[in-house]
């Protein structure tokens, strides 16, 4: 979205720019696609009584993906901070650490994950082992390639800043990009309840 | 603003950034396809009509090819031309034109959306050549055999992805990816770059109907690709989603086909309204009837939109409570729509009528639309719709919502805003022959379905030889009558093109404002500049002030005359 610079708006002042205001319907969107994934997970779980996930397939790790849970929320907070730091208007280093932290913090969190599917992979669930797998796979791939989007985004927009000297520009990239981050992280504890917690207490 | 230069040809036809062009672009490629989804339409009638007929090109039907083709019609005519024509192409032309603004938000996204959507016509095209044909699911796709035609589970990702069901769902996935950008260059366009002055209520009807069917867009789509992707994976990866046997469900697919289905009803039919709404006043020179409360109701309309779609999934075996629901809030969103038919009726009461070729598209729309939207009503009744499920009385019905929504909305708006388009004028006298022509195949087209629907006859049989009581004498006169009517649908639309030749060779100059309208886009050049407008104008008053006492000297009084 915002490999596109703002437009100038001709005449007349704007209460978001139109970069901030196409992230929101874009992830506006994106939460329905979420919802409608979601739903036909509860649905079919509820189909499945007693047996969800079913018995021979092993346990989702719920302890080492709330430790990872952790390290994305934690990100969250990095983001947030380079958003405070940019809108301060404070020496362009900092804004660029927070960011690599985020950066890192995101990447961390699509490694981790991708450690995990290997684990569960090997020990027997795939994604045609149970509907219960082919939704957990389809659920948590779809955030991951997100956050695995983000984290290139990221990339995109540090490099994009070192490059730029206009600061409306700037304080433009990283209000859009923050918008993203944070549907990013704020989803991700709504998936870990729903996916990992909620089924395994059956 | 004024910086704009001039351009070389590719980047000024081709690669174009600029609204104008890529609504041209869009409406073209949406023809295109138009003429496409209407061969096919003859082809599968005339099998009906004259079973085991030889049709050129395409031999003699099989069943296999029947379905092929209704499939694709299906398709074709919603996502590859209604969408296109009446929301990319309109969308583009008109939104930053009437709120004054010099270009979309986004110039480069919305080249992209035109270039994905392009992406997505071939990869339609090219599921019709993959190993075992197309697809032939009808279009909505309902698992399970959407999930399982020419899939082989023992074959590898590849083999099970070229084939048409695969292909398919990723040419409408990827459609989808391209009206999105489009739809958020639409929303962010007419909220933050309207002229000076211009408030909410001071935007043209039309606009406001193709954000809210933009928005209804939006929220509505995210479903149906979740409901895609879980689709394409049962192909693919041989996952068990639909498939009962292993604890999937084929019923939900059609919850999430659906829920984004039937809003996709609005998305066409809003813009059309609107089109209606923007041309009658200026044909009848009078105010639009209650323009706030069109505008209200139209949003009414676009929230009720999201709570009636299990209305198509009353013989699927959901819960009669859950039937009585859908029911209700079906009926209920006949009500905006009926308070806007009837709003744009009395626009016309006491008013002198102009019937220019543009009005009587308009006026076409609002009464054909009238006989889609009654009968909307009945299949909406679920004790009712259980008789008539899957019948030709529900395909009359669509299609006389649709054909008036997509072909007389569409045409309405073509022939009003083409001398701003292009600044020539179009023939009136072949004008009005196109749209008689157009009237009398529609209706005989689709009029008549609606006995053979009551009757019993079921819409997924492609011959009916071995049904006696549905080979009488009177049905199978109905057939032919409707074939026929579908083929003078098609060929009226040769006078459209012979009209767009004549007016290309030696179309008479239209000025700045022909029909003497209000809205803002009449203040810039005919054809516009790159850029639009040679001042950013500013906006003084609605856009539907016509024949106002307090303006001396003309019947009309410009949105952006002081």
């Amino acid at each position: 979205m915002t490999s596109i610079t703002d437009k100038k708006t001709a005449n007349r002042s704007t209460v978001l720019t139109n970069g901030t205001l196409g992230m929101i319907l874009f992830v506006a969107t994106e939460v329905m696609f979420f919802s409608g994934l979601i739903s036909s997970f509860i649905i079919n779980g509820s189909d499945n009584v007693g047996a969800w996930p079913p018995k021979w397939q092993p346990r989702l790790p719920v302890v080492n993906t709330a430790l990872n849970t952790l390290l994305l929320l934690a990100s969250g907070v990095t983001m947030y901070l380079a958003v405070r730091n940019i809108n301060k208007d404070k020496e362009q280093g900092k804004i660029s650490r927070n960011l690599i932290l985020t950066m890192i913090l995101g990447g961390s969190f699509v490694a981790i994950q991708g450690v995990e599917w290997i684990n569960l992979l090997q020990a027997g669930m795939t994604s045609t082992s149970s509907v219960f797998g082919a939704f957990f796979y389809t659920i948590i791939g779809a955030h991951g390639f997100h956050a695995l989007m983000g984290v290139l985004y990221l990339v995109y927009v540090s490099t994009k800043i070192i490059k730029t000297t206009e600061y409306k520009v700037k304080k433009n990239l990283i209000h859009v990009l923050s918008i993203y981050w944070y549907f990013v992280v704020l989803l991700w504890p709504v998936l870990y309840v729903l996916v990992y917690i909620l089924p395994s207490k059956n | 603003m004024s910086e704009h230069h001039e351009q070389s040809f590719l980047s000024k036809y081709v690669f174009s950034t600029d609204h104008k062009y890529i609504a041209r672009q869009y409406f073209l490629t949406g023809v295109v396809f138009a003429f496409i989804g209407g061969l096919f339409a003859i082809a599968f009638r005339s099998q009906l009509a004259w079973p085991g007929t030889n049709i050129p090109i395409i031999g003699v039907l099989d069943g296999m090819k029947y379905n092929m083709l209704v499939t694709n019609h299906g398709l074709i005519m919603i996502f590859w031309v209604a969408m296109p024509i009446l929301l990319a192409a309109l969308g583009n032309f008109v939104i930053p034109l009437m709120i004054g603004a010099d270009d979309m938000a986004f110039p480069l996204l919305n080249m992209l959306s035109y270039w994905i959507f392009l992406v997505s016509g071939v990869l339609l095209v090219a599921s019709w050549l993959m190993p075992g044909g197309g697809a032939a699911t009808a279009w909505t796709m309902y698992p399970p055999l959407s999930a399982t035609q020419n899939v082989d589970p023992d074959a590898g990702l590849i083999v099970n992805l070229l084939t048409g069901g695969s292909i398919l769902i990723l040419a409408v996935a990827v459609e989808f990816a391209s009206m999105l950008l489009g739809g958020i260059n639409f929303v962010v366009t007419t909220i933050n770059m309207r002229a000076k002055g211009m408030k909410l209520m001071d935007v043209p009807v039309v606009v406001w109907m193709l954000i809210l069917a933009t928005v209804d867009f939006m929220f509505s789509v995210g479903p149906l690709i979740a409901g895609a992707v879980m689709l394409l994976f049962d192909r693919i990866f041989n996952t068990g989603f639909y498939d009962p046997a292993r604890g999937g469900d084929p019923i939900l697919f059609q919850h999430l086909f659906w829920f984004f289905g039937h809003p996709e009803v609005y998305v066409i039919l809003l813009p059309a309204i609107g089109v209606a709404s923007e041309i009658i006043p200026v044909f009848s020179r009078k105010p639009l009837f209650a323009a706030r409360w069109q505008i209200i109701m139209a949003v009414s309309s676009a929230f009720i939109a999201f709570i009636v779609w299990a209305h198509h999934q009353f013989v699927a075996g959901i819960d009669p409570r859950m039937a009585e629901f859908f029911s209700v809030a079906t009926i209920i969103i006949s009500i905006p729509f009926t308070f806007i038919m009837f709003a744009n009726i009395a626009t016309l009461f006491n008013s002198q009528i102009e019937l220019k070729t543009p009005m009587l598209w308009a006026l076409g729309f609002v009464f054909m639309f009238l006989i889609g939207g009654v009968t909307g009503i009945y299949c909406g009744s679920a004790g009712f719709d259980m008789y008539i499920h899957d019948s030709y009385f529900v395909v009359a019905h669509f299609h006389y919502t649709l054909i008036p929504a997509t072909f007389f909305g569409g045409f309405a708006a073509f022939y009003f805003w083409f001398p701003k388009s292009t600044g020539k004028m179009l023939g009136e006298g072949l004008g009005k022959l196109h749209f008689w022509f157009t009237v009398i195949g529609i209706n005989m087209f689709s009029f008549p379905l609606f006995f053979s629907g009551l009757y019993g006859e079921h819409r997924r049989i492609f011959n009916y030889a071995a049904y006696q009581p549905m080979m009488a004498d009177w049905i199978i006169n109905i057939r032919h009558i409707s074939t026929i009517g579908a083929m003078i649908l098609g060929a009226a639309q040769l006078i459209f093109v012979l009209n767009l030749i004549i007016s290309a060779m030696s179309g008479e100059k239209a000025g700045k404002n022909p029909w003497k309208s209000n809205t803002l886009e009449w203040a810039a050049e005919s054809p516009p500049p790159h850029g639009n407008f040679a001042t950013p104008p500013a906006c003084y008053r609605g856009p539907y002030e016509y024949s106002n006492p307090k303006k001396s000297g003309s019947d009309f009084w410009p949105q952006s005359e002081q």
